[in-house]
């Protein structure tokens, strides 16, 4: 495949120059890479003045490092002249070339072809120059653009602008991980990909509005990936692949040790289930006490501060009323609409305090005769490294549940007989499930105003 | 078919005996802010807010209220929906009131609350502080850029006149 572009043109400033004609456009190959390039600069010829002579340059075959390329000079002059000094430089970039014999300038006394030898690749198209100066003149009469091309493209990995291409890296959980491959701009590429690892051990980030939250994907694609650790661990290579449409490949690689919380542990403890009373004459059912406390530890690496991110899905919430002899099923409301009353319970996060407690309280109105609740949610504990650009990651979660079902004993004195009742985590062997999987809902339930039933 | 009732979300009580809730709350800001604190002598409760010095670029922003028990009792606080232990007055440069968003509104409506949901009973000891967060960003959307003050207050239900009330708080929102 073949790249045009237009070149800036350097002007000699003694002739007027105007656009340039198609045929001083580059052309630049990939593989077997052809870069020609010629701009004379056409300098008139007057009879009254030394013979000035008019130069072209036009490269021939493209320079690859550790080896010549060639120009064509063209000198097109009517009797004698003094010689043309070529010169190669380089103005920016890390491209690097020389005539055959190691230097950089040569005199040419008539038209011919130079060998140009590649020294070290471009990293900027067209930095490389390749002049024709007339004696004592202050401008060339030609310039050709070139670049140094490397014989194989050599991918590099970049962190925080440190180039850390087989290089081992010591981070964190949770730290952004933006990777940076720097490529010659004319490469052109079939195919470039990361590949991280195993799935889990890492994410894109971390959505957490009211409405939504989760896990985001890694633009795995490109040559530049961004992503965060979940789980520490230590030897987690990290690979760039690219491959050319001539089916040539390259790849480079990072090695990532990462540090973060280790050994952590939930403790859970749950009340009883009980009738309550409540201000206004009115009686709860709930739990307990404060209810049921969720009390973490966990072991960190050192200098790192400790924090704690709890974090509520309601997996399910179903309160069933009977009211003069009609059976309800409600659930709380939920935006937007959600099955079984499930999403993020109230606020993002649900407490950052250890321990914290729930206790999922339900005002008993006395003009119901029954009421019934099952709830099911699931607490995750999450951790941040505090750092800029950081997201939380995942420790664990507990499932527990509360149930209870409650019968009117008195409705004018709002008293209640517990028919039945439970509290606690699902596992009350091992309430805590230590697993880096982050808490995902679709919808909030405030637990505001009222309940939906039909 | 719709259930609604009142009920009361934080029960304040020392001994069996209902007590003065004194409490003092801070409003801090989340984006690197540091605290300016001022109370107002022989004030059983004392608020104080400190701004940022700094212009906030954040897209959600979240304040953080620390609630301090000034009491000589220990003192309970339930932490629920902050739309509900909360309510905030918020006004533009101008001095114009900023009403809540429509999503705002509809997670303010805690009037009939038959369950509080979120449930976190915090004992404070006097002097003791607890801290909780409030979107404030959820409730009003505030456009940017923009220049608002914002005052938060809380009632407790067993004073129900009894509203406490933060000093102002000025917000300097970059685009």
């Amino acid at each position: 495949m073949n790249i045009s572009y237009d070149i800036a043109y350097r002007n000699s400033g003694t002739q007027t120059m105007g656009p340039l004609p198609n045929a001083f456009c580059f052309t630049i190959t990939l593989a077997g890479l052809l870069l020609p390039s010629f701009l004379p600069n056409r300098v008139p010829n007057i009879d009254s003045k030394p013979i000035v002579p008019v130069v072209t340059i036009r490269q021939i075959h493209e320079v690859f490092q550790g080896a010549a390329g060639e120009f064509e000079i063209k000198i097109d002059a009517e009797g004698r002249f003094s010689p043309i000094t070529l010169r190669i430089a380089n103005d920016v970039g890390t491209g690097r070339a020389s005539f055959e014999d190691g230097s950089t300038e040569k005199l040419m006394t008539e038209s011919g072809n130079v060998q140009v030898r590649g020294i070290t690749s471009s990293d900027l198209p067209g930095a490389l120059t390749l002049t024709a100066w007339l004696d004592g003149a202050q401008q060339p009469a030609a310039t050709a653009f070139f670049d140094v091309i490397a014989p194989a493209p050599e991918p590099r990995i970049y962190f925080e602008g440190i180039d850390v291409t087989g290089s081992r890296q010591s981070v964190i959980v949770g730290q952004q991980i933006q990777l940076t491959v720097v490529l010659h701009p004319s490469l052109m590429i079939e195919k470039q990909e990361w590949s991280i690892g195993k799935q889990g051990d890492y994410t894109g980030g971390f959505l957490h509005t009211p409405f939504q939250g989760g896990p985001q994907p890694v633009v795995r694609e490109g040559s530049t990936t961004i992503f965060y650790w979940v789980t520490p661990g230590d030897d987690r290579v990290v690979t760039y692949r690219l491959r050319l449409p001539n089916g040539v490949s390259a790849k480079a690689s990072v090695t990532f040790d990462i540090d973060g919380p280790s050994s952590t542990q939930v403790d859970v403890d749950a009340e009883k289930v009980a009738i309550d009373a409540a201000p206004g004459n009115s009686s709860v059912l709930g739990l307990t006490g404060a209810g049921i406390s969720f009390n973490a530890r966990y072991f960190l690496p050192e200098g790192v501060a400790k924090n704690f991110i709890w974090v509520q899905v309601i997996q399910s919430d179903a309160i069933t009323v009977n009211s003069g002899g009609v059976r309800l099923h409600c659930v709380p409301k939920t935006q937007p609409i959600a099955s079984f009353g499930a999403g993020l319970d109230t606020t993002y996060p649900y407490d950052t305090h250890n321990p914290t407690l729930d206790n999922p309280r339900i005002q008993l109105a006395s003009d119901i005769q029954e009421y019934s609740r099952r709830f099911h949610a699931r607490m995750f504990l999450l951790w941040s490294s505090g750092l800029s650009n950081s997201i939380p990651v995942p420790l664990g979660f507990v499932d527990w549940s509360f149930s209870g079902d409650v019968v009117l004993k008195d409705a004018k004195s709002n008293s209640w007989l517990l028919k039945s009742g439970r509290g606690g985590p699902d596992n009350s062997i091992e309430p805590f499930t230590r697993a880096p999987i982050y808490p995902f809902w679709t919808s909030l339930v405030p637990y505001t105003e009222v309940l939906t039933c039909n | 078919m719709k259930l609604s009732q009142d009920i009361s979300p934080i029960v304040p009580r020392c001994g069996g005996y209902p007590h003065r809730l004194i409490r003092t709350c801070v409003l801090l800001l989340m984006v690197g802010t540091h605290l300016a604190l001022a109370r107002s002598a022989g004030e059983t409760l004392s608020l104080t807010i400190a701004s940022p010095d700094t212009v906030i670029r954040e897209s959600n922003l979240v304040l953080l209220v620390t609630m301090t028990n000034r009491t000589t009792q220990p003192m309970t606080v339930i932490k629920s929906n902050p739309g509900c232990d909360f309510s905030a007055e918020v006004h533009d440069a101008d001095g114009k009131s900023v009403p809540l968003t429509n999503a705002g509104a509809e997670l303010s409506r805690c009037g009939n609350r038959l369950m509080p949901g979120r449930w976190i009973r915090v004992t404070l000891k006097p002097g003791e502080s607890t801290d909780e967060t409030y979107p404030i960003d959820l409730y009003y959307g505030l456009t940017r850029p923009g220049a608002y003050t914002v005052q938060l207050s809380r009632e407790f239900p067993s004073q129900p006149n009894h509203v406490v009330r933060s000093n102002e708080v000025l917000l300097k929102l970059a685009e």
